[in-house]
This record gives structure tokens, sequence and C-alpha cells, in this order.
């Protein structure tokens, strides 16, 4: 490993709060089932300014499961009270979704069930708005100790293994793989650091996990087993004390 | 007045709202004869290299005339600090040739991300620190090594090192991301994205 310079410019790793939105309203999952409320979508992005986050993740879990349409005016006031970078995923079927969600303000959109029906979506909306600002979410399932991809909200079972889906990733223009461990969701049993490794081993594109963190701690060793990337946690920034009282926070590692 | 053209090209609201903060007064620019109105020009960029050409070159002349014959300062971001070169990489669209140089691909060392733990990747995406070259008053007041959000595959490979006021380092090498020609200005970052330093930025060129 190659030492960088002091004082020389350098990435760092991003660190992420994920909000999921449901029927116009915040939630936090555990392992994808029924979510608890926990706020309301515009005060929370006024928080996480205040807070000058690194990033904000938006999904709306409903849209795709529910066959419902993306909720358009939500995302608009979203990005109208947001000086940060924002992505957002849930429902992105088409080329127009993504440059609508991008000409609102949003730096990149997140597409899940649509890569599954049409690999080449991705590429179109590449083309359109920029391989930069297109991610892939994957939401992993661990069985017998392989790696499942879901969509529609953990329902359904893709047939792409994980591996067949990162090379697949691979020949496509994307910026970004977000990878969604369904077991850690809301658990605060660490992020899946083999999950990670595997992902990062077989992907040239950044990076960005979810799952599982409960603590600084835990996005150390994310950091030092797979490098820079995205360190992303929902739980771990909606949730204060051991009774896990509702509270949008934000620390994040010191430089 | 601030200007902010409008191409259909997104994230228009974020800068808006810095200014605004700012007690700066900004207009959205749709069609070129407004640019008259303008005491500063600022063009955005999230975009693809065609597409934002195709938009910005029904504003080409009019904006000619507001930045070379009347000096009013103009502020590219992204893509729109991009176009100000010859070509790019990203797409077959001429630029406006502004600033001397062709937009190219980030370089991508397998050997060095390999020995570098895997590492940081291809697209330039997060938080990254400048290294200041040039005394400029668009970077006045900031810290010395300011950290901005980048989100970018290609970079702005400039001939004139007298264009280059700051660089930035990924993945071992070093690629201009502050440019400045008299009163034209480029940032590859998103000022309208990075918080403080950005608000600091954006302050800076309102006050030219």
């Amino acid at each position: 490993m190659i030492k960088m310079q002091k004082n020389c410019s350098m990435l760092r790793s991003r660190y992420i709060p994920v909000l999921l939105i449901e029927d116009g309203e915040l939630t936090k999952t555990k392992q994808f089932e029924e979510g608890i409320y926990v706020g309301d979508p515009i005060n929370a992005i006024r928080i996480f300014n205040e807070k000058q986050v690194d990033e904000l993740g938006l999904f709306d879990i409903s849209v795709t499961k529910n066959s419902a349409q993306i909720d358009f005016n939500l995302l608009k006031d979203i990005a109208v009270n947001a000086n940060m970078p924002l992505t957002y995923g849930g429902g992105i079927k088409t080329v127009a979704d993504a440059s609508k969600i991008i000409s609102l303000g949003f730096e990149k959109v997140s597409i899940s069930a649509a890569f599954f029906e049409s690999p080449e979506i991705v590429n179109k909306i590449a083309a359109e708005v920029g391989a930069q600002s297109v991610a892939v979410c994957l939401d992993v399932k661990k069985s017998n100790k392989d790696y499942y991809i879901f969509t529609h909200r953990g329902t359904k079972k893709e047939k792409m293994s994980l591996l067949q889906a990162l090379q697949l990733l691979e020949k496509n223009s994307i910026g970004e793989v977000i990878i969604n461990s369904i077991d850690r969701d809301g658990t605060f049993a660490g992020y899946d650091i083999g999950l990670a490794k595997i992902v990062r081993e077989n992907t040239s594109v950044n990076i960005t996990i979810i799952g599982g963190c409960k603590d600084l701690a835990d996005i150390a060793e994310l950091e030092s087993q797979v490098g820079v990337c995205g360190c992303a946690a929902g739980s771990f920034y909606t949730f204060v004390g051991k009774n896990n009282a509702v509270l949008l926070n934000y620390t994040k590692p010191a430089v | 007045m601030i200007g902010i053209i409008n191409y259909d090209s997104g994230n228009l609201s974020a800068f808006v709202n810095v200014f605004k903060s700012l007690d700066k007064k900004t207009t959205i620019i749709n069609a070129p004869e407004e640019l008259k109105l303008c005491s500063h020009i600022l063009m955005p960029g999230v975009s693809a290299w065609d597409t934002t050409m195709q938009s910005v070159n029904k504003f080409k002349d009019a904006l000619m005339t507001c930045v070379f014959n009347n000096k009013v300062p103009f502020l590219g971001v992204c893509v729109g600090m991009q176009i100000l070169a010859s070509t790019s990489e990203e797409g077959t669209t001429n630029g406006l040739k502004w600033i001397d140089g062709n937009v190219r691909r980030l370089p991508v060392d397998r050997s060095l991300q390999d020995e570098y733990f895997s590492g940081p990747k291809i697209p330039h995406m997060g938080w990254n620190t400048l290294d200041i070259h040039k005394q400029s008053d668009l970077l006045a007041r900031l810290p010395e090594n300011p950290e901005f959000y980048f989100l970018h595959s290609y970079f702005f490979d400039v001939n004139k090192k007298d264009n280059i006021v700051a660089t930035a380092n990924h993945i071992f090498f070093n690629f201009p991301v502050v440019i400045q020609n008299e009163n034209i200005f480029g940032v590859q970052f998103h000022p309208e994205k990075s918080h403080i330093n950005g608000k600091l930025l954006l302050e800076n060129f309102s006050n030219l």
C-alpha cells in the first residue's frame, strides 16, 4: 500500500444518512419488515442540512412494490430545501423519470428493479444524465452462505446471482453500486463485511454499503476492510439511546 | 443580479438557496436576451457533455457579448466548467473554447489502484481537498486545503499553467479543479452542495 503524502489532496469516504419514504412519510424498517414512523421528510432535510452531512440517500420503498407513481412533488420540495448531495431511488423505470429527478436537483438516481427487467436502461439513463449520476442499488439477503438479490421491497427474488449482477454492471455505464443488506437492516449488528469485500473485489466503480451500522467503530471497520467508500446508515442516524428514541443525528469519523 | 442559466439541467434551486442566504439577488435565465440584465453569470451543470452543449449553444452569442465585451464575471460549475474547453472525450459537440484545453476521461491506473487497497474509483465521487497553486479572489477566505464535493468522470486538461488556480488528486493523478482566465472562472466540484466552503466561494464570486 502506497503511503499518501500528508496535506496532499485526497478523496475520503462519504458518510451518508439514508432515509426511507413510504406514502410520503419517513419510516425505518428492520430487515425490511413493516417500518415505524420516524418523521416528516422536509423537516429531516432541514436537520441534515444544518448538520452539513456529506450526502443524503432517499429511497421511496413503496413505489415499485405498490406499482405507484414517483412522488415528484415531494422530491421537488426535498431538493429545494437541500444544500447537500442527494441520491434518490424508488420506482425509476424510464430515462424520463431519471432526467426529471436530476433536473429537480438530485445528484444521483438509484436504479434497482428496472435494471433486472432490462439491464440496458442504466446505459440509456447514463447517456442522458452522465454515468457519474447513475447508481444501482442491490438489496441482498444471505442464504446458505450465498447472497441473493431482492427487489420490490424485498418481496421479489431475482434470478441473477450477486456475482452475475456485479459482472453485468461492470459492462454498463454506472458510477456507483449501493449494497443494502436485508439481513442487517435496522439490526445494529454491524456491516456485513464479507458482503462488502465481495462487492469491492468485483466492482470497479464506487461502492456504498448500508445495513447494520451501530456506531463509528463499525464505520472504521468497514473502511479498514474495503478502503475509501460510501458508509451509509439508516438507524444509526435516526435513533438515539438504548430505547431507540427517534432523534436525527450525524456524526462521522474525525479527519 | 446574478443570472443562473437554465438549460433544463438541474440543481438551480441549490444555487438560488445559497445566494438567498447571502442576501444576493438571482434570476433564472431562460432566454439569451435576459443575460444583459446580469452583473454575474453562473452556468450550472449536472448532465452529459452533448446534452449540455446542445442547450448552451443557443446562449452562446449573448454570452460572448457579456463575458468578452462587457467583462461580466462568469462561473461554470462541473460540466458548466468543462464546456469552456475545445472538445470532450464524453461527446462529439464542440465546446466554447474560452479556456485553452480539452476534456478527457480521468485515467484509471489499475496497478496503482490495486496497491492502494482497491481504494477510490471512477467516477471521482465525494469530498476531496484542493491544492491551491495561485491566488484568486474566488478562493478568498477559504482554508488552506478546502474540502469540496465532487462528482465527475471527466476532467479539464488545461493547456496553460497560468489558467490553473487549484488542483485535486485522485488515484495519484492531479488535475485542475479551479481554473481562471481573467473574468472567466470554472470549478469542477459543486459549490452549491459543499456547505460552508461552497457558500464562501459563491459569496466571493458574487463580490467580484
